[in-house]
């Protein structure tokens, strides 16, 4: 800290000396005036149009006769659908991508990145795209397919490219892992709003990635799973999203969690799923959004030191008021025993199952030092400190811990973060 | 407690003596420290004094904050940090922003470097019509109208 400051001192006094010099001898500065982009080494130049939208990269091939083919060596190409829809002209970015892609040379993809929209006509072969970012060693890849046509399966050679390391598939895409798949590069996984042909499609390509770190899956629309398995050993960071749609009538499905060396799980599925997270000995921080607890449910994490539970979600939210299922565990979890420290309750709402909720972790949490609740906004005033009251009131175990309230408006997902000390 | 300082040397002779800390960001200069004694001075034949100015002024600001931190990222102070560089970087005019784009390649400080790369990208290409953008960054067309209209059709893609 004590460093810093010291710092600005020392350089300031420099820095005036040399801007002093500077204009009292100009002639020593010309010689960097000319120095225009056009002097640039065309690896610069190459790195400027790699932060660029592709088609502004790829129009500058007609600045000067220099500029003619740097474009062609971008490591990074970006696609999007253009939000001008002006004049009734629908037009997709696709004949673009497959032109730009025929003559582009760069031997290797950093990150191919393509958002087609329900403009990209549906008998375009998304697959040839991919196949020739796979075959120039992609490192990060984003597909995006929102068009009219039925999910498609994508080439099998994706689901085998050892050099990805980023793999992002949403909307249209039908995963169905037929061959053995080996992603062993594969550090991050999206899966966003796809189908999968089964369960056993999910299953396979989750393990198919050892190194896999952080998996972010949404799930929407009849998706073809009812028991979720997400059995990865590497794992660290889980974003489990499932938004109930209503036109799909409501079966019985599980989320079974099985990654010992998960960290922080973030899980919304307000779908009345029943959820067990099991080898949760190195998790630290949970934040669950209305999720149906089973028996199992983490009964073993005993290094949990942060938990986040949304049991009720705010006004405008259409999942308001889903019932809490809330078994007494057979044993107090150990992580209440031994590490949890920081407990979060958003849109509490002093129904009896949330008080017997919270009376249950007030009275078994032994290291808990911060409670911190926000009471659901639609609360009338009266009944709010009623509730802090009542809350209040609650025995508490850990004796060193600070109760706090906070009565603001809790906008949807807005959990606080809090960093385990 | 003493801190070492380190002295660098412009192209046009200017000296410039600071921190340690400060120096170390760019990731040439430790193997320059390596190759001379380590209480000479370091010539920098490619920078000019006042590109070395504008470099020690980025490298002292990020210094800062990297230490202030305290290790936790404050998001206040990312901000602010975020909000220099951009002052930082309007206040430059086209010729010293490529001279720093070569400098920070050259002395290797990736933060400088991607931040120079981005303004470039930003403000002097990104969404601009090929005209803007030869106006802008003072580029000669060396095409004949002629050849200029047949490169546009041949590829005809890259401009609808």
């Amino acid at each position: 800290m004590c460093l810093c400051v010291e710092l600005i001192d020392n350089i300031c006094v420099k820095i005036l000396l040399c801007s002093f010099m500077e204009k009292s001898t100009p002639d020593l500065e010309n010689c960097h005036d000319e120095n225009m982009i056009n002097d640039l080494p065309s690896d610069l130049l190459v790195k400027i149009l790699s932060l660029l939208p592709t088609k502004d990269a790829v129009a500058t091939m007609v600045l000067s006769k220099q500029w003619l083919s740097v474009w062609t060596m971008v490591p990074i190409l970006t696609y999007k659908e253009s939000n001008n829809i002006s004049e009734g002209e629908h037009k997709s970015v696709w004949h673009f991508l497959d032109m730009s892609l025929k003559f582009h040379k760069a031997p290797i993809l950093e990150f191919f990145d393509v958002e087609l929209g329900p403009q990209c006509p549906v008998d375009v072969d998304v697959g040839k795209w991919i196949i020739n970012a796979v075959d120039r060693k992609v490192s990060k890849l984003r597909f995006e397919l929102k068009w009219s046509a039925k999910p498609i399966n994508l080439p099998k050679s994706l689901y085998t490219c050892d050099t990805l390391v980023f793999l992002s598939l949403s909307d249209m895409i039908f995963v169905d892992i037929v061959c053995p798949a080996f992603l062993p590069s594969l550090k991050t996984l999206y899966l966003i709003h796809v189908v999968y042909k089964d369960e056993d499609s999910l299953i396979m390509l989750l393990s198919s990635c050892p190194l896999l770190k952080l998996l972010l899956m949404a799930r929407y629309k009849e998706d073809n799973l009812k028991n979720v398995k997400l059995k990865v050993s590497s794992l660290e960071n889980l974003f489990y999203r499932h938004e109930r749609d209503d036109d799909v009538e409501d079966i019985q499905v599980s989320l079974v969690i099985n990654s010992p060396r998960l960290k922080k799980i973030f899980i919304r599925d307000p779908s009345g799923a029943s959820c067990s997270i099991e080898n949760t000995d190195r998790l630290n921080k949970a934040t669950i959004f209305s999720c149906q607890t089973d028996d199992n449910f983490m009964r073993y994490p005993s290094s949990l030191v942060c938990l986040n539970i949304v049991l009720n979600i705010t006004t405008d939210d259409p999942y308001d008021d889903v019932p809490i299922s809330w078994n007494h565990p057979a044993s107090v979890p150990n992580c209440l025993l031994t590490h949890l420290e920081i407990f979060e309750w958003d849109a509490y709402g002093g129904r009896s199952e949330e008080k017997e909720l919270m009376r249950y972790i007030l009275g078994n949490s032994l290291r808990l030092k911060r409670i911190a609740i926000s009471i659901k906004s639609t609360s009338k005033l009266e009944y709010r400190e009623k509730m802090m009251d009542e809350l209040k009131s609650m025995s508490r175990i850990s004796e060193s811990s600070q109760l706090m309230f906070n009565t603001k408006l809790v906008q949807k997902e807005r959990v606080m973060h809090v960093k385990p000390e | 407690m003493s801190k070492k300082n380190i002295v660098l040397k412009s192209s046009n002779g200017i000296i410039f003596e600071v921190e340690e800390a400060v120096a170390l960001q760019s990731e040439t200069i430790p193997y320059m420290i390596e190759d001379d004694c380590a209480n000479d001075t370091i010539p920098l034949a490619n920078v000019t004094g006042d590109i070395l100015a504008l470099v020690i002024e980025y490298c002292k600001k990020h210094v800062v904050v990297a230490d202030g931190d305290g290790g936790g990222s404050s998001s206040s102070s990312q901000e602010d940090l975020k909000n220099w560089d951009a002052q930082f970087m309007n206040d430059l005019d086209q010729s010293k922003i490529f001279n720093l784009l070569l400098a920070a390649d050259f002395l290797n400080i990736k933060t400088l470097f991607d931040l120079t790369c981005q303004f470039v990208a930003d403000t002097m290409i990104k969404g601009k019509s090929v005209e803007e953008v030869r106006r802008t960054l003072n580029i000669e067309k060396d095409y004949t109208s002629e050849e200029e209209a047949k490169a546009r059709q041949e590829n005809e893609w890259a401009f609808k």
